[in-house]
């Protein structure tokens, strides 16, 4: 009673909301990752299975691996730009927005198409490369691992450029000038106050494109060519081939642990950075 | 211990002049206040002679060498900005530590450099603590501290206790002041508020629309105004308008009422505009001895002063006078007096400059 009196008003508005996530949303994951541990009965022979075969492994380590470049190439990218956006005018940054966030209004499908337009063996960048003759025979980009990278960083750059940019922009100018008057060289203000100052976004914006890339389908499934299977796309593999729905829930409930634990992080640093 | 010059420093955004022709020159050691209203340009003076921001005019020379092109990183000047612009992800202690640790000096020779800083702005034992766990006065002292940890050799504060209430403000315009002394830095403090430009400074410069207007004592500013302006900013004033009578000793105002002043050095009929601050206007309780007669409209009782509204024949005036318990009552007939020499002409004219 207690509990429900300290509610406030405002809980009866997202009641509707609640109720359809916990009837739509969490209630089949909970059902589905039930399965992993019930089925047939209480178990965990599936977990067993997914250390056992190789193959779950492989899949697992390789997705691990393509996360952390793809987050690595996001923020290598992605912070310089955002930083070079900061120093713009008002309004050449709105237009520096408009064309960061100008991919989200193209379907990920006709993105990762394009890729294969540029990148492919016949593509614009082999055909260039082949007329100067600075390669003998086509280079391929595609059908694995670089290409799935290529790909996943293209469509996730946003996601850390913009609130890296965002969280610049609040960093007071004040405090780079004072850094400078008390002595210190271009260098030292941005090792000591700037970069300091932006490394929260920074975490946070690569925690998120981790997550995002953990759990990437379509463009894997495109671009890798079905040679580069992720999580999502063996997911793919063993329900909709091989009907292994067990199987599967015990690798969702691998992924779903992972992108907690950095989700919990990113919560964590979120927090510091807010207290500092 | 340096001396600054200003001359003819200016700055332009577009057609705008924040910044108009400003030369001042600043004695080693002196503490100089840049008295102004919001938006007069104090802080662009400022970050013009930290290196900040780039003159569109002029030159600066600090301790007589010429840095008008020296990046501000080898200014070595101190300065406590308006917002104080303490480093949020630094504790107090690397706060005033940073201007040490970028010239490369020692870990113990910081260590006892800091406390010292620390110590003078009396917050020795607030090292640890990040600049959101402290009050608006104590970020305020870390700010000092850190301007003045290296020894830099002119300070410069950007209204530096804007954030302060009434008494923490008088308490910290007191320790600034012993600071400023027992340093003996070269100081220039930006305010507007006119009795802390009054109360601290060797010199005041009031600025209006990025112009000087008037550099003197704070008791010169006060008294002998250069014009209608500078009277108003710097307190309350009666204005006499009229032209300068035939003994060159008085104004004779539209009305007849004849007002003794001081020297006129202006030609007899000249209009003229002059003022008489409220406390240099002496009410007397005998309706005859006085140089006008005056009827009390309303008093008001400040504590330690009650100011007196007055009807006279040259117009409403304001007396402030000690406050006690045998003051005037509102519809008393009295009478006003002062001494000729404390109204001072500030401007020819009647209209008052814009
Ligand atoms: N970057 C800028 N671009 C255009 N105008 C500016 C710029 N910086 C300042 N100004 C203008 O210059 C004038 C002086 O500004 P400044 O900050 O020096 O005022 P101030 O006297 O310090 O005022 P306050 O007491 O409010 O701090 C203001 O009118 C301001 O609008
Ligand atoms: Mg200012």
């Amino acid at each position: 009673m207690a509990m429900i009196r300290r509610m406030p008003a405002e809980f009866g508005y997202v009641l509707p909301l609640l109720l359809l996530m916990l009837a739509l949303f969490i209630l089949p994951i909970a059902l589905m990752l039930a399965r992993s541990v019930t089925q047939p009965e209480w178990t965990i022979e599936h977990y067993q299975d997914l250390i056992e075969t190789s193959v779950y492994l492989r899949v697992l380590g390789r997705t691990l691996q393509i996360a952390l470049i793809t987050t690595v190439a996001c923020a290598l990218l992605g912070y310089p730009l955002a930083y070079w956006m900061r120093d713009l005018s008002p309004q050449r940054q709105v237009l520096a927005v408009a064309l960061v966030v100008l991919p989200f209004w193209i379907s990920i499908l006709v993105r990762t198409y394009a890729w294969i337009v540029v990148l492919g063996n016949a593509g614009v960048v082999n055909r260039v490369l082949l007329d100067l003759g600075l390669v003998g025979a086509p280079v391929s980009f595609l059908y694995n691992e670089l290409g799935v990278v290529i790909g996943t960083t293209n469509v996730l750059l946003p996601f850390l450029v913009l609130p890296l940019f965002a969280a610049m922009v609040r960093i007071d100018d004040r405090l780079m000038q004072a850094a400078e008057s008390l002595g210190a060289s271009r260098a030292t203000v941005f090792r000591r106050v700037f970069f300091p100052l932006s490394l929260p976004a920074l975490a946070a914006g690569s925690i998120l494109v981790f997550i995002l890339t953990f759990g990437f389908f379509i463009t894997p499934a495109i671009l890798g060519g079905g040679r580069v299977p992720m999580v999502a796309n063996a997911l793919d593999l063993l329900i909709n081939q091989f009907a292994r729905w067990e199987t599967a829930a015990a690798l969702s409930t691998v992924l779903l642990v992972v992108t907690l634990a950095c989700f919990a992080m990113s919560r964590w640093i979120g927090a510091r950075g807010a207290t500092s | 211990m340096s001396s600054i010059h200003l001359k003819g420093v200016s700055r332009h955004y577009g057609a705008f002049a924040a910044v108009d022709d400003v030369s001042l020159d600043v004695e080693p050691g002196e503490f100089v206040t840049i008295l102004g209203p919001s938006g007069s340009g104090k802080t662009t003076v400022l970050t013009m002679i930290a290196g900040l921001n780039q003159l569109t005019g002029g030159s600066i020379h600090i301790g007589g060498r010429d840095v008008t092109a020296l990046p501000a990183a080898q200014r070595n000047i101190g300065l406590v900005f308006q917002s104080y612009a303490l480093f949020p992800h630094m504790t107090v202690f690397d706060n005033v530590a940073f201007p040490l640790s970028v010239r490369g000096i020692g870990a113990t020779e910081t260590r006892r450099r800091v406390e010292e800083a620390l110590a003078r702005v009396r917050l020795d034992t607030f090292g640890r603590r990040k600049p959101s766990q402290l009050s608006g006065g104590q970020q305020q002292r870390v700010a000092l501290a850190r301007a003045i940890v290296f020894q830099p050799d002119i300070l410069l504060l950007d209204e530096p206790l804007g954030a302060l209430d009434r008494k923490l403000r008088e308490e910290v315009q007191v320790e600034l002041r012993r600071l400023q002394r027992s340093l003996g830095i070269t100081t220039i403090l930006v305010t507007h508020d006119q009795e802390e430009a009054l109360s601290l400074s060797d010199r005041i410069v009031v600025l209006d629309h990025g112009k000087v207007q008037q550099i003197a004592a704070p008791q010169n500013a006060y008294l002998r105004p250069s014009n209608r302006f500078v009277a108003d900013f710097l307190g309350a004033a009666n204005v006499f308008e009229g032209r300068v009578g035939s003994d060159e000793r008085s104004i004779v105002m539209d009305g007849g009422t004849v007002i003794p002043c001081g020297a006129a050095a202006r030609r007899p009929g000249t209009p003229v505009t002059a003022i008489l601050r409220p406390e240099r206007l002496i009410l007397a309780a005998d309706e005859a001895i006085g140089i006008v007669p005056a009827m009390i409209t309303e008093s008001v009782y400040l504590g330690q002063f009650v100011r007196y509204h007055v009807e006279t024949p040259a117009g409403p005036m304001i007396a402030v006078a000690p406050g006690g318990n045998n003051g005037f009552a509102p519809g008393a007939r009295v009478s006003a007096t002062w001494q000729p020499d404390d109204v001072w002409i500030v401007a020819d004219g009647a209209a008052p400059p814009a």
